[in-house]
């Protein structure tokens, strides 16, 4: 697990919203050892492939999101206020009072702010914040402001990460780092061993935008299945029954309409047989992951998807167990060693 | 009593497990077509030749699955949560007989009795509050016979009534699945493409590969499509009614139709004498869009059986617009090329 | 300009019937193209050879209206909105149909759509059948005219950029790219048109000319796009997050030819790019926006500036 945590430290580090993680080239680093090659794409994938012993096998793509919620400066007022907007994913209740850190010419700290409690009457209190009553205060005069940072620069959120009790790890972007950290700590538990199956690694962009690196992965790759990491909520006060798991509980392995039943049952076959712990999560429908796009591409391609519990998704303070990640490592690892799903 | 149709929409066909359904589909048509596949996510593709080769891909397209319910929580005292797969108001749940699981267990949606709803007090229900009961003591005998992801069907029976009048389950779209295994039965005027696709009711997936792999330049998707002929208000638009025949849409919330094929049927219909009529609204949507998109592009029409209750236990259809559309969507065929 | 784009918002186009637009679209670059044809949708494609990748820009045809669902007992005709349109912006409009019958839209109370109607004056439903059938559509009657450096017309979005894409082949001499001009439908019902065009063409780069809306105004929106600014660089909207290396190509393009440009940041809104981001093994995707005011309405405004910025700046990518 020290493995998982190291990954999940180095990753969450790294600044990549929606769009611009063709920046990056310390996530490409970490994989690199651990493939027979590896390159980036037009759109911001990174892709990573690890040839089968055998030829003629058939491909396997592993897809987890790199990409992190963001915003966007919109507008930079006569004060040196910056006016945001939602690039992917964030909604205004985590917002206010978060550090943020905007990336421009030179990446300023700021913080979100709003109007204190005492200024605002007792009706509006009642009320939620919206979005577009925030600004970001970077401490700089307007001035300074505009040399250094441009409308239609990304912002994201500064915390690191930190350890709880009982192997438990809060941060940002957790959603989806703890999904390649697991590839990337599968990837060296079968760095040994030959495999029987072309197996492609893909870190996509765009998945908390609108999917379009998995789909452009996909098209590319045309792989025979695939299955997708991603993060599901976990159970905390208030979430409702059925809808989230108990952090600790294993893999959560989604069952649904979408999702292909060969590739599913198999995976639980797999955590039955080497005493995995899992749990069955039920999706009425598409799953709202990147296997939603893969699983119709091209000709159709059978896809799984196996998610973490994450508590207090698309905020700082999203909290997931390394148990849990291990448990899905563990899943993957022997799911691909033993060639994938078997179909009827 | 139409048996085929009865057959067709008694079998179970959520989407995504539309297995059943497409068994009986696949032996019936097997004698009459050229090759058949099943795609990886389960899409029927038959094609059969005819007097004619087509000069580029002409697909015809009904889905095979329907609406349905899907386990997603087995609570303490054995009761079963669940959510809709495929949109179904829960207002017309409470009280209705469903089979659960491959093994078609059978359970009842419990309802408060009325004794204890003040008046004044009802609540509209939600799903999230509504449960199944199949009899179990407790959630681990209900883990026994059922697991979460086990999907869940209405237990309606087929039956035939009033002036050509048939109620059943699923006639969205096993009226279209039955209408294109007619038209494979008789001589085709060219080469055509055959497609029962899966999991429209989740957004039109099938259609996604079957376009891919078809890649039809030419397509006609037979659908059920919800008649709303029960109101009474004259400013109210109906959408479309029973017993006056198919309907063809100009324009819905999935595709705006190929202008030259909307004109092409209504054309045919009058020159073969057939009842049809327009859809008087822009609402719903089916393949058509995913199609018409799908690759570079594709010239799309719809022929629609009216059907009133769409999505629910209960759909009524006109056994003579089933037939109209049929021979609408054999007559378009042969005109359009 | 103001004389073309007169002629350009005079042939009506409502999305899904495109053709008289595309007819006339096709006729003014047929000299400028090695080829010119349309697929199945209604795209029009001209293409332009040169060495080099294959770039596509798109300009979407088709502009927002309305479509005749049923005629009520009375005689008005109930219509449904194709793409974007508010009755509260457009109510007590002139319409004209597609055959030429002229009417009035009329928005009830409450402004929902659901109440809304064309008045054609008939007698009753008979009548009206007799004069427009259903699934014909309607567009909004509007002017075109001058004022200061602004142009003023209907269908602005986005005959504007159609103009812009006219003018670049027009102009175009070097041609430093497999140039792929799209003319597209059905932008304004979910970026059909480009998704199709998208697919055939599989571009290494898509940009789009389009409009996007300005802050400049009381009421306007929460951007910093303004009237006479430039030609704005999409960053994102709600289809799309435009490839940073498009975004640069085009900025150090503009600072090297003085060609004024601003950003555009839209968190609403989408553009045919979005559909094409989405396609194949991954497309480079940007945005050469335009910025109007009182987007969606009738009665739209733009700055000749900004569309002469616009123009060089496309004419600059495709020459570098």
């Amino acid at each position: 697990m020290k493995n998982l945590q190291n990954y999940l430290f180095k990753l969450c580090g790294e600044c990549l919203p929606s769009g611009f993680e063709r920046e990056e080239k310390s996530v490409e680093a970490l994989l690199a050892p651990l493939v027979d090659e590896v390159h980036k794409d037009s759109c911001g994938n990174i892709i990573g492939c690890r040839k089968s012993a055998f030829g003629n096998a058939k491909k396997i793509m592993l897809d987890a999101h790199l990409d992190e919620i963001g915003l966007m400066v919109t507008k930079i007022d006569d004060a040196g206020f910056i006016h945001f907007t939602n690039l992917a994913g964030f909604s205004p209740i985590a917002l206010p009072a978060s550090s943020v850190m905007v990336k421009g010419k030179r990446n300023l700290s700021g913080v979100v702010a709003t109007l204190p409690p005492h200024l605002l009457s007792a009706e509006e209190r009642k009320k939620p914040i919206e979005m577009k009553k925030m600004v970001i205060d970077v401490g700089y005069p307007a001035e300074t402001v505009r040399e250094l940072i441009k409308v239609g620069d990304p912002i994201i959120l500064r915390q690191g990460c930190a350890e709880l009790l009982n192997d438990r790890i809060t941060g940002k972007a957790l959603d989806n780092r703890a999904g390649v950290a697991v590839i990337l700590d599968m990837l060296t538990t079968l760095q040994k061993m030959p495999l029987a199956m072309d197996l492609y690694v893909v870190f996509s962009a765009g998945e908390e935008f609108s999917g379009f690196g998995a789909l452009n992965a996909a098209m590319e790759i045309a792989p025979d299945e695939a299955v997708v990491i991603d993060v599901t909520h976990g159970e905390s006060g208030g979430t409702p029954r059925g809808k989230a798991f108990p952090l600790g509980c294993g893999a959560v392995i989604g069952v649904a309409p979408i999702l292909s039943g060969a590739v599913t049952d198999r995976l639980k076959e797999m955590a039955k047989q080497y005493v995995i712990p899992y749990e069955m999560e039920p999706i009425n429908g598409r799953t709202g992951t990147n296997s939603d796009q893969i699983a119709t591409s091209r000709c159709g391609v059978p896809t799984g998807l196996v998610s973490i519990p994450l508590r207090y998704m698309h905020s700082g303070c999203e909290v997931a167990d390394l148990k849990d990640l291990k448990a899905v490592s563990d899943l993957l690892s022997r799911y691909v060693n033993r060639g994938g799903a078997r179909y009827e | 009593m139409n048996k085929e149709l009865s057959y067709l929409t008694s079998l179970f066909g959520a989407s995504g497990s539309e297995s059943d359904v497409r068994q009986a589909i696949i032996s019936e048509i097997r004698p009459h077509c050229d090759s058949l596949e099943v795609d990886r996510l389960g899409n029927i593709i038959a094609f059969k030749k005819g007097i004619e080769p087509a000069p580029f891909p002409v697909m015809l397209c009904a889905h095979m699955d329907e609406v349905a319910l899907m386990v997603t929580s087995i609570d303490k005292d054995g009761s079963l949560g669940f959510e809709s797969v495929g949109g179904i108001d829960p207002r017309i749940l409470p009280g209705t007989h469903v089979v659960i699981g491959k093994k078609k267990y059978h359970g009842v949606i419990g309802v408060l009795a009325p004794h204890f709803v003040k008046d004044g007090e009802e609540k509209v229900p939600k799903m999230k509050d509504l449960y199944i009961d199949i009899g179990a003591k407790d959630q681990e005998d209900a883990e026994n016979y059922v697991a979460v992801g086990d999907l869940i069907g209405f237990d309606t029976a087929y039956q035939e009534f009033g002036e050509d009048l048939v109620r059943a389950k699923a006639l969205d779209d096993r009226a279209g699945c039955y209408i294109l295994l007619n038209i494979m039965k008789k001589p085709l005027p060219f080469d055509t493409y055959f497609v029962f696709s899966v999991m429209e009711e989740i957004g039109c997936l099938g259609a996604r590969t079957a376009a891919f792999a078809v890649q039809p330049q030419y397509a006609l998707i037979i659908e059920g499509t919800t008649a709303g002929d029960i109101h009474t208000e004259t400013d109210q638009s109906a959408v479309c009614r029973l017993g006056r025949g198919p309907v063809v849409s100009f324009m819905d919330n999935s595709a705006i139709y190929d202008r030259e094929l909307y004109r092409l049927v209504m054309k045919t219909a009058k020159e073969e004498n057939i009842p049809v009529q327009a859809k008087e609204a822009v609402a719903g949507g089916n393949e058509s869009g995913t199609v018409q998109r799908a690759l570079g592009g594709c010239r799309v029409i719809a022929l629609s059986v009216p059907c009133r209750y769409i999505h629910s236990p209960v759909s009524v259809a006109n056994l003579k617009d089933i037939a109209h559309c049929e021979e609408l969507a054999y007559a378009l065929l042969k005109n359009l090329l | 300009m103001i004389n073309q784009l007169k002629e350009l918002v005079s042939k009506k186009s409502v999305s899904g019937n495109e053709r008289v637009v595309a007819s006339y679209i096709k006729e003014q670059i047929l000299p400028y193209a090695d080829k010119v044809y349309e697929d199945a949708l209604g795209n029009l494609i001209a293409v332009r050879r040169g060495e080099g990748p294959k770039v596509m820009v798109m300009a979407h045809m088709d502009e927002i209206g309305l479509v005749a669902t049923f005629a009520d007992d009375k005689g008005f005709i109930r219509v449904s909105a194709v793409g974007g349109v508010h009755p509260q912006k457009t109510a007590g409009r002139p319409v004209i149909f597609e055959n030429g019958v002229m009417g009035v839209f009329v928005a009830g109370k409450e402004q929902k759509m659901s109440d809304c109607y064309i008045d054609i004056g008939a007698k009753d439903q008979r009548d009206a059948l007799s004069r427009i059938e259903i699934g014909m559509t309607a567009s909004f009657v509007t002017e075109t005219f001058e004022t200061g450096e602004k142009i003023v017309s209907g269908a602005l979005d986005n005959r504007i950029g159609c103009f812009c894409l006219i003018e670049a082949l027009k102009r175009l001499k070097n041609c430093s790219c497999e140039f792929y001009a799209v003319f597209t439908v059905q932008e304004e019902v979910g970026l059909r048109g480009a998704k199709v065009s998208g697919f055939e063409i599989a571009p290494e780069v898509a940009l789009a000319v389009d409009v996007t809306l300005s802050g400049d105004h009381p009421e306007g929106a929460d951007t910093s796009a303004s009237l006479g600014k430039g030609c704005a660089i999409k960053m994102r909207d709600r289809s799309a997050i435009c490839s940073r290396e498009v975004v640069e190509d085009l900025e150090n393009l503009a600072a090297r030819k003085g060609i004024p440009i601003q950003r555009d940041v839209l968190s609403s809104g989408g553009t045919d790019i979005g559909s094409v981001q989405l396609l194949g093994k991954g497309v480079q995707v940007g945005g050469l926006s335009i910025p109007i005011r009182y987007c969606h309405s009738a009665i739209e405004m733009a700055d000749r500036k900004d569309v002469e910025a616009t123009i060089a700046l496309l004419l600059a990518y495709l020459e570098k």
